[in-house]
């Protein structure tokens, strides 16, 4: 370009100058735009370097990899862990690339002593170049392994459900086989969806309190102990939302070590378990006596002596032997005051209450294991007679533990959950019994703590009430009662001025002691059981000890009052 | 003036060059360490999720209870010892008084000091302790006095 422009233009003529031309100009039009490009660049970089004012913010994404996991977690009401997945290493090796097996099996064996030497040895001569050598490290044995620093040791990621707390809750959360499908409780009933990759960054949140969840199961286990029952079992259950706080089976198993368990620790004896509850049926014949307007406080029934139907004879564990008043007959647990109270009432109506109730149908909740009531198909008046107070009829004490809700939240019938409800989550459900029927029976259940059968479960302060039920076992060869076996329970409620939990406990066939004078049946098992429950578990949910309202309650202590005055004649 | 105005646009273009370098390598750093950020984020949400799990172990009711047994030998809470009402808790007779021996222990803010009566000044100090003592107790009522008025309100 220099040169084109330092020679002094030489003036050609014609067809020549115009050629020469027309090459310069081309010329200098390249040069333009090369100049102006760099024009452009040049500015472009002046303005890069030296603008400090506008800073475009495209900050780029910053993606961090997600926690990839195969099952989401489980948690606790107050997000307590209780089931989690956690990485683990598989220790393999490529034989091939070992030189010396016997070295080497020696090495391993000193860090991971379950081994054993001949069986390494022979594994690592074999000369395969996959060949498995523990499944599912420890963090402290994969680093140790790795400590030895062989060549031709692989790991191979897997995953392990782990359950923190070992065999509490083991029968709501269930437990997963090596593949990591869910076998029971809730790692079953919700396997697809906690199994579904996309959710599993979050968790299933569930209504259970594992500190209530240990107190309870703690108390079971010492009144199983105590009597030498060969189970036991228990709730505590929200009586608005349904919310199961605690349900505890015992006995237990690991779900850590599912593979371990017995076959009969895995039986779920709250859900799935079916037993004549005895007694406690009683508040249910009750309620529906009062509310259909059948008898009212003031009735009574003449209870002087044993009734006998058929071939059998209803007597009671207690006998009074004269006219008992409604508050007496529910409080001193009559059998034979509840039978004609029923037979009054007829078959039809008695069925159809406890239809409404839902104990003739399978209780709902989050389990598969859920057992489905044993009723007479021809519901005869012996059948009405024995079912008044609960024999003859068999249902999962979740289904009793629902009934009892319903009887004592104002008349309400709640489906149980074990799922996590928020507190305004509460839905208006369908209504069993009129509220007054409700206040009623809250008033009769807390005289029987009181003054009657279940004053073992009086915990100062937190005015409990409750039903006891004791029940012989049906033998074997289903003939006839075996009256050594027991099943022995007590359902409880509190506060009863404002009844915000259900908490029952079961015990199977409990043995008398000394501290209960021999005595096995529900007021001496079970009621002390609930009674610490609750005297453990109050302070935690927020429930204060106060000083009841004694006029509530004075009417009906006036009438067994003045039955105890006849008694003491 | 022309070849003036050429040398400082060349060096204007120049010094931008170069800044523009070296804020590219500064930004490829950043994102670099972004990245590494984001793997480390990513390693102690692993580890998160094991000592979650380990926590979940190491204070599961049963263990505590145990432990308890052995070192503190705590009780469940008894109805007795649940106060409820703001007007349960007593007032101390003479706020202007230091709780012997613990002061530091029981009000918030004033430092325990071990009190030698030889020393110079320590009647002094205990003097201050006292007059600070006496503040929290005024803090303290006036706070019940606010909590019980508002439980009023509520009812």
């Amino acid at each position: 370009m220099t040169v084109v422009a330092s020679a002094r233009p030489i003036s050609f003529d014609g067809e020549r100058k115009s050629q020469l031309e027309t090459a310069r100009f081309r010329l200098m039009l390249i040069a333009m735009l090369m100049f102006l490009s760099f024009g452009v660049l040049g500015f472009r970089t002046l303005d890069l370097g030296m603008s400090s004012g506008v800073v475009h913010r495209t900050a780029p994404e910053i993606f961090v990899a997600p926690v990839e996991l195969a099952r989401a977690d489980i948690l606790d009401r107050n997000g307590e862990v209780l089931a989690t997945n956690l990485e683990t290493y598989s220790l393999y090796a490529d034989t091939r690339q070992i030189k010396n097996p016997e070295e080497v099996a020696a090495g391993l064996v000193r860090v991971l002593p379950e081994l054993t030497m001949s069986e390494v040895e022979a594994k690592l001569k074999s000369g395969r170049s996959f060949v498995w050598l523990k499944r599912k490290l420890t963090p402290s044995q994969h680093w140790a392994v790795n400590a030895l620093g062989v060549p031709g040791f692989e790991y191979r990621r897997e995953e392990e459900r782990v359950y923190p707390h070992g065999s509490l809750a083991s029968h709501v959360l269930g437990y997963v086989d090596p593949d990591g499908n869910g076998l029971g409780g809730v790692e079953h009933f919700f396997n697809d969806t906690l199994g579904d990759k996309n959710l599993s960054d979050r968790s299933l949140k569930l209504s259970l309190d594992i500190r209530v969840q240990h107190a309870l199961a703690d108390e079971l286990q010492s009144a199983m102990r105590a009597h030498e029952a060969v189970g036991a079992g228990g709730l505590v259950m929200d009586v608005r939302t349904g919310e199961l706080l605690a349900l505890v089976s015992l006995p237990d198993f690991d779900p850590n070590q599912s593979g371990r368990a017995q076959p009969e620790s895995m039986f779920n004896r709250v859900t799935m378990g079916l037993y004549e509850l005895g007694s406690t049926f009683k508040t249910f014949t009750l309620a529906a006596a009062l509310d259909s307007g059948q008898v009212t406080m003031n009735d009574g029934y003449d209870a002087s002596k044993p009734i006998h139907i058929s071939k059998y004879w209803i007597k009671d564990d207690h006998p009074k032997a004269r006219y008992l008043s409604v508050p007496e007959i529910y409080t001193y647990s009559s059998n034979i005051g509840m039978a004609h109270m029923a037979d009054e009432m007829g078959s039809d109506k008695q069925r159809e209450f406890l239809r409404t109730l839902g104990l003739l149908e399978p209780a709902t909740v989050e389990l598969t294991e859920v057992g489905s009531p044993v009723y007479p198909k021809n519901w005869g008046r012996i059948n009405t007679m024995t079912i008044s107070y609960g024999h003859g009829i068999q249902v999962s004490p979740l289904n009793l533990a629902l009934g009892i809700a319903s009887m004592v939240n104002g008349g309400q019938r709640i489906p149980a959950t074990l799922v996590y409800k928020d507190d305004n989550a509460y839905i208006d459900n369908r209504r069993v019994i009129k509220a007054k029927t409700s206040e009623q029976i809250r008033k009769l259940m807390r005289m029987v703590v009181k003054e009657g059968t279940g004053s073992h479960a009086e915990a100062i302060g937190y005015r409990v009430g409750g039903k006891t039920g004791t029940a012989e076992k049906a033998k074997s060869d289903s003939r006839g009662y075996d009256k050594k076996s027991l099943i022995s329970s007590f359902v409880g409620v509190y506060p009863m001025d404002d009844p915000q939990f259900v908490v029952f406990a079961m015990l199977d066939e409990p043995k008398g002691t000394k501290a209960t004078y021999g005595f096995a049946g529900g007021g001496w098992t079970a009621a002390p059981t609930v009674r610490n429950v609750i005297m453990r578990t109050a302070p935690l949910l927020g429930i204060a000890p106060k000083e009841e309202v004694k006029s509530d309650y004075q009417y009906i202590a006036m009438l067994i009052a003045e039955g105890r005055k006849k008694d003491n004649k | 003036m022309k070849r003036f105005m050429m040398t400082i646009l060349t060096l204007a273009t120049l010094i931008s060059g170069a800044a523009l370098m070296q804020t590219k390598y500064t930004v490829q750093e950043k994102a670099r360490e972004l990245e590494a950020l984001a793997d480390q984020i990513h390693a102690d949400r692993k580890a998160i999720r094991v000592l979650r799990a380990e926590w979940a172990y190491r204070t599961s009711p049963s263990k505590l209870q145990d432990q308890s047994m052995e070192y503190l030998a705590l009780m469940p809470v008894l109805p007795s010892q649940v106060l409820h009402d703001v007007e349960d808790i007593p007032f101390r007779r003479n706020p202007l008084e230091p709780v012997a021996g613990a002061v530091g222990i029981l009000l918030p803010g004033v430092k325990a000091k071990e009190t030698n009566p030889n020393s110079k000044g320590s009647g002094a100090e205990a003097e201050s302790v006292t007059r600070t003592a006496g503040r929290h107790q005024q803090e303290a009522r006036s706070m019940l006095v606010r909590l019980s008025a508002q439980r009023d309100e509520k009812l």
